[in-house]
């Protein structure tokens, strides 16, 4: 397959920088990295279309913003080609075959959707290609023996704790209601959440799962919600569910709950579909956008500017990974000896600090409590309590 | 009703299957890389499916949109039974067909009591159904996150690791049920689902047990789409109850619609063109990205136009065709 270098707005600028950046070029040329001229070829994989499309589409725009960022920095040339997986562990099998079986690429930044990266995995580990998974959160990932991934989320056994923890340690709520997407990821984080109440010594009242993309009417819930006493409610759900609940919440006259959700609600939608009720609402996010880091404030304006959107969890790991890997092989790291590399690395990015332990996960990591203040997010800038979650680890 | 005409098989009909085996057999050979090996042989597998489909839609006439829940309960019951009881891959696979026959047969019971579109309602709800327990029945299936690490085929300790192996051993059983099923359709009882498919009451009054027949159909259709289940099961190596929704019914269908319903290579086209359009047009160009998934569907569209029956469907095929693939001599008086 022909190789293509993404072209839109985002690195079409970035490309005139490049101009202006020659001189900086011209000494980076001194460098013995660039002796081995062949740019680093990424195949991200990613579902571009389906259900989850607009996880395709951050993960577009993290790359493009990315290689904008590596083009100014200089060092080895990166280009890219998507493939779409379509949120389908068969799609995403196939793709894993034809990336490895072309030859083209060095490494695999991907998949999105956990189930695409657990049917992917088991090829990619034939050919021993170098993965390096942004969003998949399910523990299996980094569970199963495959020594060839690292990943930028925390996993859901983990986050599922610390969401816990934070109603219960930081907010003193002992009562939650959870609702859930009744999907691989909110599946995984309401099973691991309960284990987590139960060990902090607070109790699950109440919890529903719904069907993604097709539930839309939650009042039933609501009450069932109420009439057990709910103190906190716990959203594992997108923001189009999480804002929906929330808004017909306050339309039955439910409000003032504690509510807590993981960073998929991070979307202006949530605020506008909570109508007013998503105020004060606690989002624990795995980075936080509004950080005090010159590099996440760059990032985070340059995004805002070309695409008029907040970035989403998938476009900053994206990013980061890209930025990593860029990083890694300009300090001389090959294909083969990257994931070790990785892990014994530590690497600052848009979203925050990461460092990895052995089977690839990310370490030390706890979730940027970010609030919805005056209809708009901000940083909390607290951290979760985690005490009492050590007999879980 | 004695046939005193005595039927001399065209010799395309008689060596071409054989000779088309072998050429399959010999494409892991020549083929550069393993992708297209994958490609191939996930084509076989959905031809299992479609020529499952086949038997209860094409030759039996019933217009069924479930059979991805069978295909999910074959995958399903070949992998709990090898990772969760220890049973043998072989053992495993002839169980999932059973098991799928046997389902496929108490479902056909209540079918029967509704017609034609009625007919497709309730194999969609099924579908829906089947869906549901897989995704939420934890202690069995781990719901929606799926069962990782089902181990590959594997047969008296020989396991298939190599693509090719993988690629030989699903050709082989593709070939063995094809043959199998082209001898059932091609006999007595082909003949006689076919006559229910054309005129249900007249068969009735001829003395044909009807309801029989189309519960056999179902039972032999069900049962071949969950053989193709287990196949694919553990060729994936990982199983989420979202591999088998109402939509792969549908890609099912347009399988079995596009080749030619009640037609045995109309299996292996409908299958190959499917899974080849969508994968040809694979590529990093953002607007073959957006459009990739309509080309399937646009297809379909065109040949229900042009061709209603399908490309290979009964009596479709262009005569200069039939004649120089021998199927026809003369045009018949």
């Amino acid at each position: 397959m022909a190789m293509m270098t993404q072209k839109n707005g985002f690195t079409r600028r970035g490309a005139l920088r490049l101009g202006m950046g020659s001189a900086a070029a011209a000494t980076l040329a001194a460098r013995p990295m660039l002796a081995q001229a062949a740019p680093l070829r990424i195949a991200l994989a990613a579902p571009m279309t389906g259900d989850s499309a607009s996880m395709g589409l951050n993960a577009q725009r993290g790359a493009a913003a990315a290689m904008k960022l590596i083009e100014a920095a200089g060092g080895p040339a990166v280009t890219f080609d998507i493939f779409d997986d379509m949120g389908q562990p068969r799609e995403a099998a196939s793709v894993a075959r034809r990336i490895t079986d072309s030859g083209d690429y060095d490494l695999v930044v991907g998949h999105v959707n956990s189930s695409c990266t657990l049917a992917a995995m088991p090829i990619y580990a034939d050919y021993e290609m170098p993965v390096l998974c942004g969003s998949s959160s399910n523990s299996q990932v980094t569970e199963s023996g495959w020594e060839n991934i690292v990943r930028m989320t925390i996993r859901d056994d983990y986050g599922a704790q610390q969401y816990s923890a934070f109603a219960v340690n930081n907010l003193g709520k002992k009562k939650m209601a959870i609702l859930f997407a009744n999907d691989d990821y909110g599946r995984g984080l309401r099973d691991k959440m309960v284990i987590a109440a139960d060990a902090l010594g607070a109790e699950v009242v109440a919890e529903a799962g719904f069907t993604p993309n097709l539930d839309k009417d939650f009042s039933s819930i609501v009450s069932q919600f109420k009439n057990a006493g709910a103190e906190a409610f716990m959203l594992n759900c997108n923001y189009t569910e999480g804002g929906l609940f929330l808004g017909q919440a306050k339309s039955a006259g439910v409000e003032g709950i504690a509510t807590v959700g993981p960073d998929s609600l991070l979307y202006n939608e949530y605020i506008e579909l909570a109508q007013g009720a998503a105020e004060g609402s606690y989002i624990l996010a795995a980075y936080d956008p509004y950080a005090d880091s010159d590099t996440t404030r760059a990032f985070m304006s340059g995004f805002r500017e070309a695409y008029d959107a907040l970035p989403s969890q998938v476009a900053v790991f994206t990013s980061d990974l890209f930025i990593l890997a860029h990083q890694l092989m300009a300090a001389g790291s090959t294909p083969a000896s990257l994931i070790g590399d990785i892990k014994a690395t530590e690497f600052q990015g848009v979203g925050g600090t990461y460092h990895w332990d052995a089977k690839g996960d990310v370490k030390d990591r706890t979730f940027a409590v970010i609030t919805v203040k005056d209809g708009k997010f901000a940083s909390t800038g607290a951290a979760v309590d985690e005490t009492g979650l050590d007999a879980l680890r | 009703m004695a046939m005193t005409e005595t039927f001399r098989m065209p010799v395309t009909v008689k060596f071409g299957p054989w000779i088309f085996l072998i050429l399959m057999a010999c494409l892991p050979l020549v083929l550069p890389g393993r992708f297209w090996l994958h490609i191939f042989s996930l084509t076989m597998i959905y031809a299992i499916f479609v020529l499952g489909q086949n038997v209860v839609t094409g030759w039996a006439g019933m217009l069924t949109l479930g059979q991805a829940a069978f295909v999910g309960m074959g995958a399903y019951s070949s992998v709990l039974l090898t990772m969760q009881a220890g049973v043998p891959w072989p053992l495993a696979f002839l169980a999932s067909g059973a098991i799928c026959a046997a389902s496929g047969a108490a479902l056909a019971l209540p079918c029967l009591r509704v017609k034609a579109d009625f007919l497709s309602l309730v194999t969609i709800a099924f579908n829906q159904i089947f869906f549901m327990v897989a995704n939420n029945w934890m202690e069995l299936t781990r719901g929606p996150m799926g069962i990782p690490g089902v181990p590959s085929m594997q047969i008296l300790g020989w396991k298939a690791r190599s693509s090719a192996d993988q690629f030989w051993l699903i050709l082989g059983v593709a070939a063995i049920l094809f043959l199998l099923v082209a001898r059932l359709m091609h006999g007595q009882l082909g003949r006689t689902m076919k006559m229910i498919r054309d005129d249900e009451v007249a068969a009735g009054a001829l003395g044909v047990n009807v309801t029989g027949y189309k519960v056999l159909a179902f039972a032999i259709g069900c049962g071949v789409c969950g053989l193709g289940g287990s196949l694919y099961g553990h060729y994936m190596r990982f199983v989420s109850p979202d591999m088998f929704k109402l939509e792969e019914s549908l890609l099912i269908m347009q399988m079995a619609i596009l080749g030619g319903l009640a037609s045995m290579p109309g299996c292996a086209l409908g299958a190959f063109l499917m899974i080849m359009i969508p994968e040809a047009l694979r590529s990093s160009e953002p607007w073959l990205i957006t459009i990739r998934p309509g080309v399937a569907g646009a297809t379909l569209v065109a040949l229900m136009i042009w061709r209603p029956n399908g490309l290979l469907g009964f009596g479709q095929m262009p005569r200069s065709i039939r004649r120089l693939l021998r199927l026809e001599k003369e045009a018949r008086p």
